[in-house]
Order: C-alpha cells, then sequence, then structure tokens
C-alpha cells in the first residue's frame, strides 16, 4: 500500500486578469469598469486606474448601478454589493457582505428608492421573472412573473416604486414585452401589456428615457428600433407606442444602446460606436476598439463624454462634440503686397465648423485672386529661366489638367492614392522641387487659381498667359519654431509670419535667385533655402538681423535638402552630388561648411530626401526609396576633413544600401531613436527599425504597417511611449498614433502632393499647408485623451510564452529607494494576426498589470503558437536575447530576436532549458525594456520566385491552408570543438506540429537568417496537436500528440547533428541551396498509443531520478493522465519503457488544454472549464498516485495555453491565456 | 451523427431543432432500416432552436405544452424513444452567455422530453463543455442514470461542442412534468465546494466515430483525389431566414447609415448618405 500524499496546500492567486470590459458605468467622475469579476475605478477626467476590487466570486461583471449608499454590481446569476471603503475617497471600495446566487441568469437591476430603506432592488431574471430583493437582509421580499415565461435576452427596470415598476423584456422571439410588477392577484402571473414586434433577431439590450419618452432596442438583426411612447410609462396599460424609426449603420450585430436627450448611441460586434440623431442619421462614428466587439458602453450625466469598452479589454471614451472631429482654428493667410515690413495684422478668421472652413478658403482664394491680379500689375520682370519654365509647363499640358479640375468646379486636390511618379512628365525644375513629392501640386493648384484669376482658355493667349506668369503666388511652405510661418513665394520673396501678433513680415528678397524654382527646409528656428543655380542660404526665421550664411553647395540646381540632425543637414545637386554640412549658430551670426561629399547611387529620381546622423552613420534615404548608410567622420577625429574628399572614393560611397526597401514611392523620414536606432519611413505605408551594431554596419530590426490604408507616411515623431505617423489618407491629412491606435489628428487639407509642415508642442500640433493658391494654418489639440486603459488584443490569445524576467527599478517616488521588482517580460500570440510582447509588472499602487511594449504585425494570418529557443550552454550566447519563433495559419512560421536593453546580457548566465532568468542591469523606463528584430520568415506554400526545382522538392506539396499548431524550439551548440567567439555559429531547431498531419523539423541558421526544412513524417494520419522536445542521454527527442490520442517520442539527433555539423557551403545556386534534401523521419522510437481517445490538447514532460521520465498529459476526454517510463541508453540511441501509468479520468469537465508539472511533485491542469487544479503526485515502488489539491476559478475562457515561469524571488507565476490573460502567482512551492 | 450508431434500434424519434439536418437524414436512414418504409410516421422534426414545426403541422416551439402534446398526437398515443436535439443559439462571443443560453436550450429540450419520452428512452442533446457545464451534469442525472459525453470526430477538437448521451430515462418518483415553468438549471452550493471543490459532478466522456473518417482539425488537400478536380458544393442547408438578411442587404449596397462627416468624406460621400436616408424613411413606417 502506498504512502499518502502529503506536504503544503498549493494555492495560486489571481495577480492580473486581462478580460472584455462587459460592464461600464460613470459614477462621481469615476469610469467604472467589470473587468471579468473585478469592479476597476479610473478617473474620468484623467483616465488614471484608482481601485481594483475583485467583487463576483466566479462570474464576470455584466452590470454596476450605483445606489444611494450602495453600488450593485451584476453578473450571470450573482449580485454584489459594494460600497466606498471610505468617507472622503470615493474612489475606493469595499465588498459588503458576500455574493448572493439567484436561481436565473440577472439581465437587469434596479434601486428602489421609492422607501427609507436603501437596501431594496428589484432584480430582472431570464426567464421573464423580476424579484423584488432586500440586499441588506438578502432576502427575496415579491417574486413576480410574467405570463410568457421564454428565455429573454435582455431586460430593463424602469422605475423606482416596486408598485409601478415597468419591465421592458427583449425575448427570443424577437419581440420587446411591456409589463409591470404590480401584483394582480393569487395567480402572480403578470400580463404582457404591450409587445413590440418587428425585429427579426433576438433583443441584445433595451433602452428607456423616461425623460423623453423614447423606448429603444438592438438586436441581432443589426437594427435599432426607435419608438416614442405617449403617456406615462407608469400607467402603462394608457401608454401608446410609435415606432420613430429603425436605424441600420452597424455592419454587424449591435450589442447595447442608450438614449440621450438628443443622441442615441449604440456600440456593436463591428468595433464602433455609433452616435445617431433621432432623425435616424449617423452623427459620428467611433473606431479605435481592435477586433471586433464593444460589449459596453456609458455616458455621463452631461452627456458630454462617451465610454466605451471592448473584446480587446480595452477602455476608451470619446468626447462628444458636434462641432467637428478636429476642433481646428484655420488661419488663411494671404501675403500681402510688396510694402510687406509694414504690413498690418490681417484679420485671421475664426472658424470651428467644417462648412466655416470651406467658406474661408473659398473666401480667400477670392481675395488671392483679386490680389494676384492687382499684384500683377507692379511685378517685377521675371527671370528668363522661370519664363522658359512656365512656357514649358503650358506646353506640356499641364495647365490645361488644372484647368480642367477648375471646370468640374472641384478643388484640385491631388487624390492621395495617386503615385508619385506621375510627377515624372513634369518639368525637371518641378520635378526637383517636389523636393518629398508636394510642391508639384501645389504649383498644379495654384496654377488653376491662376488661370481662373487670368480668365484664360484652353488655348492661353500669349497675353493671358503673360499676365498669369505675373501672379504671384505661395509656392512652400514651412514651419519655424515660436509658431512662424515660413511662406516662399513664387517671386523668390520669403515672408514669414508671426501667428500670434498676425503680423507679416519679408525675410529674405532680391537675394539669390529663389523665383520659380527653390527648395526649403527648415528646423527649429533655422531655415535652409536652395536655388536652382545650386546656392545654399542658411537664415535665422525669427530673427532677420543675423547674418545669413550663404554657399555654393552644387553645380547645378540644389535639388534636395534636408536637416540630418539639430546641426547637419544634407544637399543635393545633379549627378548625385550629396554633400553634409555643419551648421554653426553664433548668435548674431551663422556659418555653414560641408563636413563630408558623398555620391548618391544613380536612380531615377536621385536626391535624398531625409537623413541622420547616428554614431559613425549617416543614415539616408533617397526619393527612390533606397536606404543607404554613409560612414561619416569620428565624432572626436578629423571632423575637418580635407576638401578634396576625391582621394577617398572609398568615402564617397555608400557602405549599404537596401534598394527600394521603402517602395518605389520614396523614403519619407529617417529619425533617430536611442544610441543605435534609426527609424525610417516610406510612402509604402510602412515604418522600419534599425539597428547599428557595433561594426557599424545597419541591420533592419523590422518593419510594421503603420496603419491600415494610411500607405503615405510622410513623417514619423517620437512622443512619449509611443510613435506617431503622420500622413496622407484620401484627402487628409492624419497622425495617428500606433500605441493607441487612433487618429490623433485629421485634417482636411486636400490630400498629399502639396507644400505643408507640420510641429508638435506636446500635445499641441501646429500645420500649414497651401491649399487652392492659400497658405493655410491651423493649430489643434491632439486628442490623445482617448484611451482609458489601452488593449491587449483584438481577438483571443492562442499561445503565450515568457521570455525574460527583468529587474525593474520603479520610478515611483513613493517607493523606497533601490528597491526593485520583477518584470517578467512575455509574449501573446493571438488571432488577430499580432504578436505581442508584453511586461508583467507589479506595483504597489496599482497592482500588477499588463504593459504591451511592442506589436508584432508581420504574420498574415492568425499566430497559433509560439516557442522561445533557450540557450542550450552559456557559452553560446549569441548576441543576446531570445530567439522567439511564431507559426500560425498560411503556413507561416516567423523567427524573432528579443534583446532585453540596459546591462547587457554580459553577466547572463542562463543555466539551460529551466531558468529563463538573466541578470540584467536595472531597468527604469518599462518602454525600454526590450527590443525586438524580425530575423526570418518562412512560408511552407510559397513557391520560390527565382530558381525553382520541383525536382529537388523532395517534400510533398503543401496545402497552403495548413497550420502551423504548436512549435518547440532549442539553440544548438557543436560539443567537443573549440568555439572561437568569432567562429560561433548560432543555430536552432523547430519541431513544428502541422495541421496537415505531418510533424516537421526545422533548422534555423542565424548568420543567413534562413529556415530549413531537415525532416518530416506523415507518421500521423491527422491533425498533430502538440510538440515538445527533451534531451535524454545527450540525444534531442521531440514529442509530439495529435488528435487520435497518440503521443510519439522521436530521436532527431542525428539530423539535427547533420545540420550542425553541415558548414555554410553555397553552392551557386545561391543563398537558399544551403539545404540538405530534407526526408522523411525514420519512424517514432517510441509510442504511448492511446494516452487519451481523442485529440491530447497538453503535454509536459519532467526527469525523475533513476532515468525515470514522467509524461503528463492531459486531452478532449477529460482525463489527466500520467505516464512514467524508464529510459535507457543502448548503443547510438534510447529506449523506451512504460513503468507505470496513471489516468484520472474526469480530472475536468472539459478538454485539459494546460499542464504543467512544477517543482515539490506538483502538477497544475488547467480546462475549458476555467478551472486550474493543482495535483500533487508521487511514483512509488512502480506505481502513479496522484491527490487533488486544490482548484480555482479562472475567468477567461477557452484556455488555449498555460506557461510557467519564476520571479526573480523564486515564486512561481502561471500564465494563461485564451479570451483574455490571467497570471496567478504561488508563494508556497 | 456517430453518437447514433451506439444508439439501438428505435420506434419513435423527435429530433429537435433538425435544420433539417445530417441528423435527420441519418435517423431516417436508421429508421428505413428498422421499419421499411414507413419512417415518415416516426420521425418528427422541430426546426429552429426554440421555434418552429412539429412534422409537417403547426409551427410550434418547444418551450410550449401544446407541443408536446402535438407529438404525443403524432405518434398515435405512443411515447417517444429517443428524442434528439441538435440545436444551438448563435453564439455571441461571451462564452458565459453562450454557455448559459445553451443551457436553457437544453432544458426546454429537456422540459419537453419529459413529456414525450417513454421510461428507459435516451435523450441526446448538444452541449458546450463550459465553465458551469458540471451544473447541467447534475441536472441530466436527476432524470438519466447513465450520462455520457459524447465527442464525434466530425466535432473539432478545439470546438467546446459536445454531446450528452443521457440513457434509461427514469424520472424521480412523484415527478410531473410541467411546461408552464421552465426548467432551472441547478447552481452551486454557496460555500463554493461544488463550484472549485472535489465534488463537482463530472460524467464520463466518450470519443466516437472511426480512425478512416475526416479528422475534423486537419488540413486537407482541396483534391482528394488523383485527377479529380475540387468542386465546391453549396451546403446542403443554407440559413433559414437568417436575421442579417436585411442588413447585408442593405450593407452590400451601400445603404447603411454613415456620418456625412464634411471632414472626412467627398462630395460623393455626401450622396451616399442622402440615398442612405431616403432608404431609411420608407421602413419607419
Amino acid at each position: 500500500m502506498a504512502a499518502p500524499i502529503g506536504g503544503m496546500k498549493v494555492v495560486f492567486s489571481t495577480k492580473v486578469a486581462v478580460c472584455s470590459i462587459t460592464a461600464l458605468c460613470i459614477n462621481n467622475e469615476l469610469i467604472l469598469a467589470g473587468e471579468g469579476s473585478s469592479l476597476n475605478s479610473y478617473g474620468l477626467t484623467t483616465g488614471t486606474p484608482l481601485d481594483s476590487l475583485k467583487v463576483l466570486k466566479a462570474a464576470n461583471i455584466y452590470g454596476i448601478k450605483p445606489g444611494k449608499r450602495f453600488l450593485c454590481v451584476y453578473g450571470q446569476k450573482c449580485i454584489g454589493i459594494v460600497e466606498s471603503a471610505c468617507a472622503d475617497v470615493n474612489s475606493r471600495w469595499r465588498k459588503v457582505g458576500s455574493d448572493y446566487e439567484f436561481e436565473d441568469w440577472i439581465l437587469d437591476v434596479c434601486w428602489l428608492n421609492d422607501q427609507e430603506c436603501c437596501g431594496e432592488l428589484a432584480v430582472a431574471l431570464a426567464h421573464n421573472v423580476v424579484l423584488h430583493w432586500d440586499c441588506l437582509s438578502e432576502t427575496i421580499l415579491t417574486r413576480v412573473y410574467c405570463e410568457e415565461n421564454c428565455i429573454l435576452y435582455s431586460a430593463k427596470l424602469v422605475g423606482h416604486c416596486w408598485t409601478d415598476l415597468v419591465v421592458a423584456a427583449g425575448t427570443v422571439y424577437n419581440e420587446v414585452l411591456l409589463w409591470n410588477t404590480r401584483v394582480t392577484g393569487g395567480e402572480r402571473k403578470n400580463s404582457v401589456m404591450h409587445r413590440l414586434t418587428g425585429h427579426k433577431g433576438v433583443i441584445f439590450d433595451i433602452d428607456v428615457s423616461v425623460a423623453t419618452s423614447r423606448l429603444c432596442s438592438v438586436s441581432d438583426d443589426r437594427s435599432i428600433r426607435v419608438y416614442t411612447y405617449t403617456g406615462a410609462l407608469s400607467r402603462l396599460h394608457d401608454a401608446r407606442f410609435h415606432l420613430l424609426g429603425v436605424f441600420y449603420g452597424h455592419r454587424a450585430r449591435v450589442w447595447r444602446a442608450r438614449l440621450l436627450r438628443h443622441h442615441l448611441v449604440s456600440v456593436g460586434e463591428d468595433a464602433a460606436c455609433v452616435v445617431w440623431d433621432y432623425g435616424g442619421r449617423a452623427v459620428q462614428r467611433y473606431e479605435g476598439h481592435r477586433g471586433r466587439c464593444v460589449w459596453s458602453l456609458a455616458i455621463n450625466a452631461a452627456e458630454t463624454v462617451i465610454v466605451t469598452g471592448g473584446g480587446d479589454a480595452c477602455i476608451r471614451r470619446w468626447i462628444v462634440d458636434d462641432a467637428a472631429p478636429s476642433r481646428v482654428k484655420f488661419l488663411s493667410l494671404p501675403p500681402q503686397t510688396e510694402h510687406s515690413d509694414s504690413t498690418a495684422g490681417l484679420e485671421t478668421a475664426d472658424s470651428d465648423g467644417v462648412t466655416n472652413v470651406r467658406c474661408d478658403i473659398a473666401n480667400h482664394t477670392w481675395l488671392n485672386d483679386k490680389f494676384f491680379l492687382r499684384d500683377a500689375r507692379k511685378e517685377a520682370a521675371a527671370e528668363e529661366d522661370t519664363e522658359a519654365g512656365r512656357e514649358a509647363t503650358a506646353v506640356t499640358g499641364r495647365t490645361t489638367a488644372a484647368e480642367k479640375d477648375t471646370e468640374a468646379g472641384r478643388e484640385p486636390t491631388a487624390e492621395a492614392g495617386r503615385t508619385p511618379g506621375t510627377e515624372k512628365d513634369t518639368e525637371a525644375g518641378r520635378e526637383a522641387t517636389a523636393e518629398t513629392g508636394r510642391t508639384a501640386v501645389a504649383e498644379e493648384d495654384t496654377e488653376a487659381g491662376r488661370t481662373v484669376a487670368a480668365q484664360s482658355g484652353k488655348e492661353a493667349a500669349p497675353e493671358s498667359r503673360r499676365k498669369s506668369r505675373r501672379v504671384d503666388f505661395p509656392r512652400n511652405v514651412a514651419l519655424c519654431d515660436a509658431r512662424g510661418v515660413l511662406v516662399m513665394m513664387d517671386s523668390g520673396v520669403l515672408y514669414s509670419h508671426d501667428t500670434a501678433s498676425a503680423t507679416w513680415r519679408v525675410l529674405l528678397r532680391g537675394r539669390n535667385n529663389f523665383g520659380g524654382y527653390s527648395v526649403m527646409a527648415s528646423r527649429h528656428h533655422l531655415v535652409l533655402l536652395g536655388d536652382i543655380a545650386g546656392n545654399i542660404c542658411l537664415q535665422s526665421a525669427i530673427d532677420a538681423d543675423v547674418d545669413v550664411a550663404d554657399a555654393s553647395a552644387h553645380a547645378g540646381k540644389v535639388l534636395g535638402l534636408t536637416w540630418a540632425g539639430d546641426d547637419t543637414f544634407l544637399s543635393t545637386g545633379p549627378e548625385g552630388d550629396l554633400a553634409l554640412w555643419r551648421v554653426c549658430d553664433a548668435g548674431t551670426s551663422l556659418s555653414m561648411r560641408t563636413l563630408r561629399r558623398y555620391v548618391l547611387p544613380r536612380c531615377s529620381q536621385r536626391w535624398v530626401t531625409a537623413g541622420v546622423v547616428q554614431g559613425r552613420l549617416l543614415v539616408c534615404g533617397d526619393r527612390g526609396g533606397t536606404v543607404h548608410a554613409y560612414r561619416v567622420s569620428e565624432p572626436s577625429g578629423v571632423s575637418t576633413v580635407a576638401e578634396d574628399t576625391s582621394e577617398c572614393t572609398d568615402w564617397r560611397q555608400p557602405v549599404q544600401s537596401f534598394a527600394r526597401v521603402h517602395g518605389k514611392a520614396g523614403v519619407t523620414d529617417v529619425l533617430r531613436s536611442g544610441s543605435d536606432l534609426v527609424l525610417t519611413a516610406g510612402r509604402d505605408g510602412q515604418y522600419r527599425q534599425w539597428k547599428i551594431d557595433g561594426s557599424s554596419r545597419l541591420k533592419l530590426m523590422y518593419s510594421n504597417r503603420g496603419c491600415k490604408g494610411l500607405d503615405w507616411i510622410e513623417k514619423i515623431i517620437l512622443a512619449k511611449d509611443d510613435l506617431w505617423i503622420c500622413g496622407f489618407h484620401s484627402s487628409n491629412l492624419v497622425v495617428w498614433s500606433t500605441t493607441l491606435a487612433c487618429r490623433l489628428l485629421q485634417v482636411p487639407c486636400g490630400g498629399g502632393h502639396r507644400a505643408w509642415d507640420i510641429r508638435f508642442h506636446g500635445n499641441v500640433a501646429t500645420f500649414a499647408y497651401i491649399k487652392s493658391g492659400c497658405v493655410c494654418f491651423g493649430e489643434s489639440q491632439l486628442r490623445t485623451d482617448f484611451v482609458v486603459k489601452p488593449s491587449l488584443h483584438g481577438r483571443e490569445i492562442n499561445s503565450l510564452c515568457h521570455l525574460y524576467t527583468l529587474s525593474h527599478r520603479m520610478n515611483d517616488d513613493k517607493m523606497a529607494a533601490g528597491s526593485s521588482q520583477s518584470v517578467s517580460i512575455i509574449a501573446t500570440a493571438s488571432e488577430d494576426t499580432t504578436i505581442n510582447i508584453a511586461a508583467v509588472c507589479s506595483d504597489a499602487t496599482s497592482g500588477t498589470r499588463v504593459q504591451v511594449l511592442y506589436r508584432l504585425q508581420n504574420h498574415i494570418s492568425n499566430v497559433r503558437t509560439l516557442a522561445v529557443s533557450r540557450p542550450c550552454c552559456p557559452l553560446v550566447a549569441s548576441e543576446g536575447g531570445r530567439v522567439m519563433f511564431s507559426g500560425g495559419g498560411r503556413a507561416q512560421m516567423l523567427a524573432w530576436r528579443v534583446t532585453a536593453n540596459a546591462g547587457n546580457a554580459a553577466s547572463a548566465a542562463p543555466s539551460g532549458d529551466e531558468s529563463a532568468m538573466v541578470g540584467l542591469g536595472e531597468v527604469t523606463d518599462t518602454a525600454a525594456l526590450c527590443q525586438y528584430m524580425l530575423l526570418g520568415d518562412i512560408s511552407l506554400s510559397e513557391k520560390r520566385k527565382a530558381n525553382y526545382k520541383p525536382w529537388k522538392e523532395a517534400t510533398p506539396s503543401v496545402n497552403p491552408e495548413t497550420r502551423f499548431m504548436s512549435l518547440s524550439a532549442g539553440q544548438l551548440c557543436r560539443n567537443g570543438t573549440n568555439n572561437h567567439d568569432h567562429d560561433v555559429i548560432v543555430r536552432h531547431f523547430i519541431g513544428a506540429a502541422c495541421s496537415d498531419g505531418l510533424v516537421r523539423l526545422f533548422g534555423f541558421n542565424e548568420e543567413d537568417r534562413g529556415f530549413q526544412l531537415l525532416g518530416y513524417s506523415n507518421f500521423y494520419g491527422c491533425c498533430v496537436l502538440r510538440v515538445t522536445h527533451l534531451r535524454v542521454f545527450e540525444r534531442l527527442l521531440l514529442v509530439t500528440s495529435a488528435t487520435d490520442g497518440c503521443i510519439a517520442f522521436w530521436d532527431v539527433e542525428k539530423v539535427v547533428v547533420n545540420f550542425m555539423e553541415e558548414r555554410c557551403e553555397r553552392d551557386d545556386e545561391g543563398t537558399d541551396s544551403t539545404k540538405m534534401f530534407p526526408k522523411q523521419m525514420e519512424a517514432p522510437m517510441f509510442c504511448i498509443t492511446s494516452a487519451h481517445q481523442s485529440g491530447v490538447n497538453s503535454i509536459c514532460l519532467s526527469s525523475l531520478p533513476d532515468d525515470k521520465l514522467l509524461v503528463a498529459s492531459g486531452g478532449d476526454d477529460n482525463s489527466l493522465r500520467l505516464t512514467v517510463l524508464q529510459t535507457a541508453r543502448r548503443d547510438a540511441g534510447v529506449t523506451m519503457e512504460i513503468i507505470c501509468t496513471h489516468v484520472e479520468a474526469s480530472a475536468h469537465a472539459a478538454q485539459i488544454t494546460g499542464i504543467k508539472v512544477l517543482p515539490g511533485d506538483v502538477i497544475v491542469t488547467v480546462s475549458i472549464d476555467q478551472r486550474l487544479t493543482v495535483w500533487k503526485f508521487k511514483i512509488l515502488d512502480n506505481v502513479a498516485q496522484l491527490k487533488w489539491t486544490s482548484s480555482t476559478f479562472i475567468n477567461i475562457a477557452d484556455i488555449a495555453e498555460m506557461e510557467a515561469w519564476q520571479t526573480l524571488d523564486g515564486d512561481w507565476l502561471l500564465g494563461l491565456c485564451g479570451v483574455g490573460l490571467q497570471v496567478l502567482q504561488t508563494h508556497n512551492l | 451523427m456517430t453518437i447514433l450508431h451506439y444508439i439501438n434500434w428505435c420506434e419513435e424519434v423527435v429530433d429537435l431543432c433538425a435544420a433539417p439536418g445530417s441528423w435527420s437524414q441519418v435517423l431516417s436512414r436508421k429508421l428505413r432500416e428498422a421499419h421499411d418504409e414507413k419512417c415518415e410516421d416516426l420521425l418528427l422534426l422541430i426546426y429552429k432552436p426554440w421555434h418552429l414545426l412539429v412534422g409537417l403541422s403547426n409551427p410550434s416551439d418547444i418551450t410550449k405544452e401544446f407541443t408536446a402534446q402535438e407529438i404525443i398526437r403524432n405518434f398515435e398515443g405512443e411515447a417517444a424513444d429517443l428524442v434528439v436535439c441538435d440545436g444551438a443559439p448563435d453564439v455571441t462571443g461571451l462564452h458565459d452567455v453562450d454557455e448559459y443560453i445553451q443551457a436553457q436550450l437544453l432544458l426546454a429540450a429537456l422540459n419537453i422530453t419529459t413529456h414525450v419520452l417513454k421510461r428507459g428512452g435516451t435523450f441526446v442533446a448538444k452541449i458546450f463543455r463550459g465553465k458551469d457545464v458540471t451544473l447541467l451534469y447534475s441536472q441530466l442525472k436527476i432524470f438519466f442514470p447513465n450520462v455520457t459525453i459524447a465527442k464525434p470526430s466530425s466535432s473539432r477538437n478545439s470546438s467546446i461542442e459536445a454531446f450528452a448521451v443521457c440513457q434509461n430515462y427514469s424520472p424521480p418518483d412523484g415527478y410531473v412534468p410541467n411546461m408552464s415553468n421552465p426548467l432551472l438549471d441547478h447552481h452551486y452550493d454557496m460555500d463554493f465546494n461544488s463550484l472549485e471543490g472535489i465534488n463537482r459532478v463530472i460524467v464520463p466522456f466518450l470519443a466516437c466515430g472511426d480512425l478512416s473518417a475526416y479528422d475534423s482539425d486537419m488540413t486537407y488537400p482541396l483534391q482528394l483525389k488523383e485527377g479529380e478536380d475540387y468542386t465546391w458544393r453549396p451546403p446542403t442547408q443554407g440559413p433559414i431566414e437568417p436575421p442579417y438578411k436585411d442588413a447585408c442587404f442593405l450593407k452590400k449596397n451601400e445603404l447603411l447609415a454613415k456620418p456625412s462627416s464634411s471632414l472626412s468624406s467627398s462630395s460623393s460621400g455626401k450622396d451616399t448618405t442622402k440615398s442612405t436616408l431616403d432608404t431609411t424613411h420608407p421602413q419607419l413606417e
């Protein structure tokens, strides 16, 4: 008889649960949110988290109802009563009593206030029953039934007095029933007074507004029906209901709606919140939640703030603003006449509404026309070359095109989608002006204006052409510090406008030859100008007294001019002549000198559009979309390089060029970040992060699509904890926050292809652009107050893996100095095709939270699985960091490197598979905790474009719909050879369980970032579900499980050794052909057949003493199975034999999806039945015993995976993912 | 359907919430095998969840006593040997809500079953194996001593769907079938021992279906046989009057209401809004 299992009881407690926001309420400047079973409060105006209280034991919160004294929190069948924890601070809450569980699902609750007693509630249940309940005595006083007892999807209680409470019940039969709770007789089944029919699906929500006598219902049929009623609801029988309207606006089901005084707000499955007026017009549509569902909705009493909560665990706040989505003040600035110095302030037009803006523009266009006409008479003679250019324009028919626009009565806006390639047909001069491609169209605009002004026809007479030519117009616009606007006129006069005093003055006139052609770039208070003759002029934009610096830079016209730092800039001349300049601002005088001259490789539009000096490299992007890296002189050494750089031609050429990495439409911005990072953006809609490594080589870390539809990125801005993208979307200038996933600013400027500029001062953006020949200037608050709680994933989380545990010093002053906390860096993979890298950090004040650091967007389909390759020996530390593999739908697998920042991994001594801790230096900024890099990409179904030789493909063709169900990866190191540092070849193996029934083994080489298929097997004839690996007697074994219940062990040592031994010999076919032939793997060395009746959804392996191996598996059949294997070495292999088995047939009530064997003979299982169960096991005399220890309810549904790791203090953490994320901790393990 | 192979011959069968679908097909085939031609009288189909049609007579719903009487009348006074219910509501995405609604559907089916099922008869119903499924198990155990959870291979591993096979109908002594009040599901005891404790009622699990059958989780190539092209076939039964029909029509024709934000939309966008309003108003009556 075996001894009983003893030991301390192990209990896991929840640290944090990230769930759908299923309930919201605004009460006393507080946002109260039901997240899982916790009630969290946030400041309404600040958005800061204030308190978190677990209210319900095992139910999600579906409603929060504030009463006089208490807060009633309900969900499922439970009610919890909560009161303010202290009288003065109403943000802290305390539970009163315990949960009360009712017989049926609670749909609505309402406080009854007609008596002095403040603890009485009416509770509407899902079978059309209403209870009169006293929460203080926890007794049901009365129970009232409706004659119709079908299941309800929604109910609304109206009134405050039990005797005339009205129930609006939304049935499964698509009707809204109205009845009251007045007890009629002995039968006590109340009759239905009104029946509102018309919906074609079940009713999800009902709202009644007594103040406005309205009722609305939302339904599965995606419509909202609004009724008005006459008479009082309290006399329900006499009330008459009239349908006011049926609103269709949501693209999927509508979940909730609220009636306001003048508007109706609804949220739905299309991730949108729509504001309607009662005429059925959709006034506003707020989008920003990830994924599908916005579940909850609350509006403050003043009806100015809408708060929505979604399935993405995100709470957003929207300010109801009738006027316009962007609160923009426009000033239209017609530059004054020739007497510009003494110009009086122009009247600035203040306009809030959108239509006003349009009027303004129209007015000013008209003013401008007059001005142009008047001015034309006094216009100085145009320069010869300009005239020539102008005539050329007329010949090319461009004017005609512009005219056509004008004739059509449209504003000649260029659509954003238009390819900048169309600029090719413009004259060379203009092409050059289009430093970033905007000016050309600005010109086009103005041309149209001019043509109108001159009243000229298509076949413009020489006179009218001459006339039109003389009209001056703004050619380029830029912003400088102190909120000044710089306007370069076609005539070559540079104006500056002080927006504070609304005065104009001339900065530059008659100097150089800026008429007709100029390039301009401003930074802080300095402005650079380039002309057609190759001269560059540096000028202070605020102080006209400061001496202007001049230089003859290029042999021909200055094609590109861009700042590359605060005191450096780049200029490009003809023939790819690129110069790096340094600027010296001595206060009273400005000077500049050439640092280096480079040659820009040949391309069709050969000038640099953006660049930056980072470390020893100049990273710049050209108009052709290529990113170049040039060497700059040593920072301290010879910064004054001899003028004739011709000797060292080596320096003149780029060290690296990434041809057309940003597509053919050009690089638009290059930005420095940190000490070794560079960000680039381009008109391919992507932004990329690059890293400069120790040997001053530029490496692409990742590329991200900023925003769907925003294909024209012009600028990227590093904001606090955020990256903003500035670009053009249809006819708007848009500032998009990548972290908040929403538009911060939207300006209807007419689209790209224009001269424009934008500056940010904290949360205020100032911008200027030219539209229809006018300079428009605006200033706007960025809407950064949207997100109260950021989102995690839009859909279910399929996989979770732990990457690092770091020591993190809190920035908080309240924390004792020197105290630091464990921060876990985890990665989550979701059905929404993204992978998040997130930090789980504890904080004394706000508890534990999950902070998303990065969103990895490179998967084209859902991401099902993540695997981290942990170093197998300390020797092979590679470049630091973890290599992570992600796999998912469309047979796609990616390799990533996630590197922890700071302190470097110098002291890193990873001690093998179990420990993932790295003794890093303390990190103070959570956002800078780590970096990531995309290493490689493989898609099984992808046919190689070049050199595709099907006869060399030994594998069967792959179904493109194959999913990677599970991955298991490890690092490989060569044993027995003396590795010199530079000789270390870091390779990884990846075992893959695939849905096409194949077990695949891949190799990954960090050096060439290439995947190789090493072997495959069709041993299973069914979907392979899980894969893991272990080493037994120095041999690598893969362990797989599938839907047929069989667990198989594969000896892959030989295949892997072959892969390691194989030198990186490249044959003549190029990089892709370093591969050996993938081959059918040998049959499994060992199988546990029928371990489970059907699918094996989780396996965990653990070594036991005496070469025994414990295989713990959980299945679809609810059972937990322990199999103890005896392993033995035999010849060149391993043998296995089953010693004993223990099956706990009904370990859970649903499939077991996560299992972990932890120290102390503890097994933890987790199942779809939302229980986490801790078991203790004992293997004695070849008998396996298992004892149930404890179970914990888990808030998140559809649990997909469980990960276990340790904090720095040695506590165990469990991470569960599914419809949300939950982290649990235990101290006593 | 494979579950049904485990069930022996039957005389009278009720198929609740049949679309009619594969269950009806299998049942009618089995009945035909056993009873030759007159199976039509023996198989009763009740179409949608909650709704519709007993056999070919009047539409009715499964929560009405009348429906039960109708069934008995159809069987000429005989009670049924087997009641199957493969119905499921349209899921919302809130897993607890979906599980609750599914449980209510099962209980409604069970309620009507208590009126029409013979003692010793069998009840097969779809359940969602979610967090409160143990409550349902304990409920079914009151009426059926043998309750098994079966999952056919045609049901995906990743799906929470399974089937409760309840055999040997033996209602508690003195139980009087009553349609006037719905059967409510059980709830956890107040000390939550049945929530997190060892006393949860978990019934045995049985995977069914043979290994030669298609694996519903596996990715199969479209071209299953050499030289035979894949042809798409429509589902035998599309959705019957789905609630989203009108909304989809409006969506397809760009008639859903959109904000006419003059900031973002061009003039053509405005026109769309106008037409949306025009089409919305006729429906207002």
